[in-house]
């Protein structure tokens, strides 16, 4: 009986000995598994594509807004690609009011994606609307069109840019440079001797008025004044708002310390007094480092305007009229009134179908943030304006000069 | 920003049952006492109550334009002194006082006059009270009270070249930033309701600021407050579940002034819908309307005809709706607290 059994022991190690054989010699030869191709842990037996490392039955797709459902891959194998794939229908929560393609609060499930739409309420306004260029209607339409945050004319896309004719830059792009460019034409900058010098001279300049002694020895520089009427709405069409071209004069001192400016035009009546809705005051306005004088300047080189109204007695010296405010100005409609009316002085007087007015200040300003700061031997940019009060002129409607440069004197 | 510096929707209005205003002039008093009595705003009534048929003030405001036609700014025209009752030098236009109080009795004299002006006035705020329109016996005039209306889309806000003009998130009340205005009045001819005014103290341009900081500390507004006809309501029209938005919105018995000017007032009326008809020769009662409902038309619109409808409906059939609940009500204030 035990030598039976020790018989069948041995054919059982016999047995054992010839299968483990024959698995190895399947393992090693016709019965060999593919190959993973694309390196990612899955052959081709489960990879539904074993050229995309991205795509095998252990990645992900989805959650809804992923961008496995939008590449057109199934990521997943399981058969649905993209938005086929429940995984990827994490429901559509865009709140988009007005149809353009973008929702408030942003939302990825929104057709242009998850930007914020601005003004939900409202199709031309989306992250990938357009704002200007210059003179677009939608420059003047109260809305922030491209949401970035500026409206109008506060947004660069609305702002032209000017050449300024004395920087050495091409300003506004268009391959000439200061006066090379025709933009530059007339503007002193460009032209020989009509620069205004500020000379230097002796005694007191601050406050002084236009019969002091010191503008006798002092040369003047006339200015040709252009129209505009940039308020369309300002005159109302029966009637004419321009009058007639002041014919305007400029002279200009310094002592070291103080600067004042002789501004003297024709205006064959005076308006002083403010009496009705209907009646405005003649005005003149000095601007300093005049730039873009079409749009007041940029918000990022702000222009400084001294600007004196013959109605405006809050400062009104005896024997004079009016008063002087400072004012900043980055841009159309964004004139403001800051700090730094009281180192202005304006003396004043009308006489013969003629304004003169003075206004002086220290050449240091204040504040270099709220004025124009005055640099001995320095050329700068300026302009001028006036406004005749009895045709209602204001704001927009004016008549100015080109930019025009001043030399300071050492 | 919205089309017309809208805010974020919020917007607080006003309700004045014109059934109930018996003409006595205290909002106005209490309004000119408040924030218009000197420094250049004497001759401005932020607001006034006119009698109606009327001229109003400033004279023919209604008349001068401004405001919207189809969408399309109407530049307006500027009101002169003359419809102020302002002197052609801004004189304002004062009364004798010792005399017509008679603290002088020497100098009594059965029409006292207006001192302070030369030429004399020939308008001013209220001249013409109760005047009124129609032949005895079936003349008729009503009260209107008027201030500005802090518009959906106020016609000074879109024409001012300074950017001074606001309407606040928060509620919707249209401010004139003083530090910002310049004095170009682009909003005085602007405005059709004539309700911005200019300060030539000042050289800028004022208007009702809705009492602002009495709103911001919960309470309403002093010509609401003073009114012993109860007859204004505040609250907010764009809440669903104000009695502004009830009788405004939802069942539209209360109407804006003049719609066609296309604005979108915030001010809301009542009509007055409960007065007298006419009466024959004889003094007997016909069943004809004394107050024209073409001039109420002219007034508020052709909506004007379903509300007073809705109104006669509601006092004749046991207010279902809770109309003249509301309007009775001594809760007419719906005013968030601080």
């Amino acid at each position: 009986m035990k030598t039976s059994m020790m018989k069948h022991n041995w054919l059982r190690l016999l047995c054992i000995l010839v299968c483990l054989s024959f698995t190895a010699g399947m393992s090693a030869g016709a019965f060999a598994a593919p190959p993973d191709r694309d390196g990612d842990g899955y052959d081709k037996r489960s990879d539904c594509d074993d050229n995309n490392a991205a795509v095998n039955p252990g990645a992900t797709e989805g959650p809804f807004g992923d961008a496995t459902c939008s590449d057109t891959w199934d990521n997943d194998c399981n058969g649905l690609t993209d938005g086929d794939d429940p995984q990827c229908q994490g429901g559509v929560t865009c709140t988009d009011n007005d149809l353009d393609g973008y929702g408030s609060p942003g939302d990825p499930s929104c057709p242009n994606g998850g930007a914020t739409d601005c003004d939900d309420n409202n199709a031309a306004v989306n992250p990938d609307a357009t704002e200007g260029p210059f003179g677009d209607p939608t420059c003047t339409d109260t809305w922030d069109n491209n949401c970035n945050g500026l409206t109008d004319v506060d947004d660069l896309s609305c702002q032209l840019v000017d050449e300024v004719c004395n920087d050495g830059f091409d300003n506004d792009g268009d391959g000439n440079i200061d006066c090379a460019d025709s933009d530059c034409a007339g503007e002193s900058a460009c032209t020989a001797g009509n620069k205004l010098t500020v000379n230097r001279v002796t005694g007191t300049v601050l406050g002084i008025g236009p019969d002091d002694g010191l503008w006798n020895a002092t040369a003047a520089t006339s200015y040709n004044l252009a129209w505009r009427d940039d308020i369309n709405d300002t005159c109302p069409p029966e009637q004419s708002c321009s009058g007639n071209q002041p014919s305007l004069t400029v002279k200009a001192i310094h002592n070291g310390t103080d600067i004042a400016f002789l501004m003297s035009w024709t205006d064959v009546d005076q308006s002083s007094e403010v009496y009705q809705p209907s009646e405005f005051g003649d005005r003149a306005v000095i601007m300093l480092n005049a730039n873009r004088i079409c749009q007041m300047g940029s918000p990022t080189n702000p222009t400084n305007m001294w600007f004196w109204n013959a109605a405006d007695k809050t400062q009104e010296t005896e024997g004079s009229y009016g008063s002087v405010q400072n004012l900043l100005g980055g841009g159309i409609g964004t004139i403001t009134h800051t700090d730094g009316d009281d180192n202005i002085q304006a003396v004043s007087s009308y006489a013969g179908g003629m304004w003169q007015v003075v206004m002086s200040r220290p050449l240091a300003a204040i504040d270099p943030l709220d004025q124009f700061e005055f640099t001995l031997g320095v050329t700068t940019d300026v302009s001028y304006a006036v406004y005749d009060g009895a045709f209602k002129q204001r704001n927009g409607s004016k008549w100015i000069s080109g930019r025009e440069a001043i030399n300071i004197a050492p | 920003m919205a089309k017309g510096g809208g805010g974020g929707g919020n917007q607080i209005a006003m309700l004045i049952n014109l059934d109930k205003c018996l003409g006595c002039h205290t909002c106005t008093v209490a309004c000119k006492n408040l924030w218009t009595n000197k420094g250049g705003r004497e001759y401005m009534y932020w607001n006034n109550v006119e009698s109606r048929p009327g001229e109003g003030y400033p004279r023919n405001w209604e008349g001068m334009g401004g405001g919207f036609q189809g969408g399309q700014p109407d530049p307006g025209i500027f009101p002169a002194n003359s419809d102020y009752g302002l002197g052609d030098q801004g004189q304002i236009v004062d009364f004798d006082y010792p005399t017509r109080l008679g603290h002088d009795p020497d100098n009594v004299t059965p029409n006292p006059g207006i001192v302070d002006a030369d030429p004399q006035p020939e308008w001013l705020s209220n001249w013409d009270e109760e005047q009124g329109d129609g032949t005895f016996p079936n003349s008729y005039y009503f009260y209107l009270p008027r201030m500005c209306n802090h518009c959906d889309r106020p016609a000074c806000l879109e024409s001012c070249p300074r950017k001074a003009i606001y309407k606040r998130e928060e509620d919707g009340i249209v401010l004139v930033d003083q530090d910002r205005c310049r004095g170009y009045r682009q909003c005085v001819r602007t405005c059709p309701y004539k309700k911005v005014f200019f300060n030539s103290e000042t050289l800028k341009s004022e208007k009702c600021i809705f009492c602002y900081p009495r709103i911001e500390a919960g309470e309403a507004t002093a010509c609401a407050v003073q009114c012993p006809g109860r007859v204004r309501h505040v609250g907010f029209v764009s809440d669903a579940s104000s009695d502004v938005y009830r009788l405004a919105k939802d069942l539209k018995v209360a109407l804006p002034l003049h719609p066609e000017y296309e604005t979108g007032p915030n001010v809301y009326y009542i009509p007055p819908f409960s007065g007298p008809s006419q009466v024959d020769s004889n003094g007997n009662l016909i069943n004809v309307e004394r107050i024209p409902v073409a001039y109420l038309r002219f007034l508020f619109g052709d909506e004007v005809d379903a509300a007073i409808a809705t109104l006669r409906d509601a006092r004749a059939n046991g207010d279902p709706d809770g109309i003249l609940a509301i309007l009775n009500s001594n809760n007419r204030y719906d005013i968030p607290q601080p």
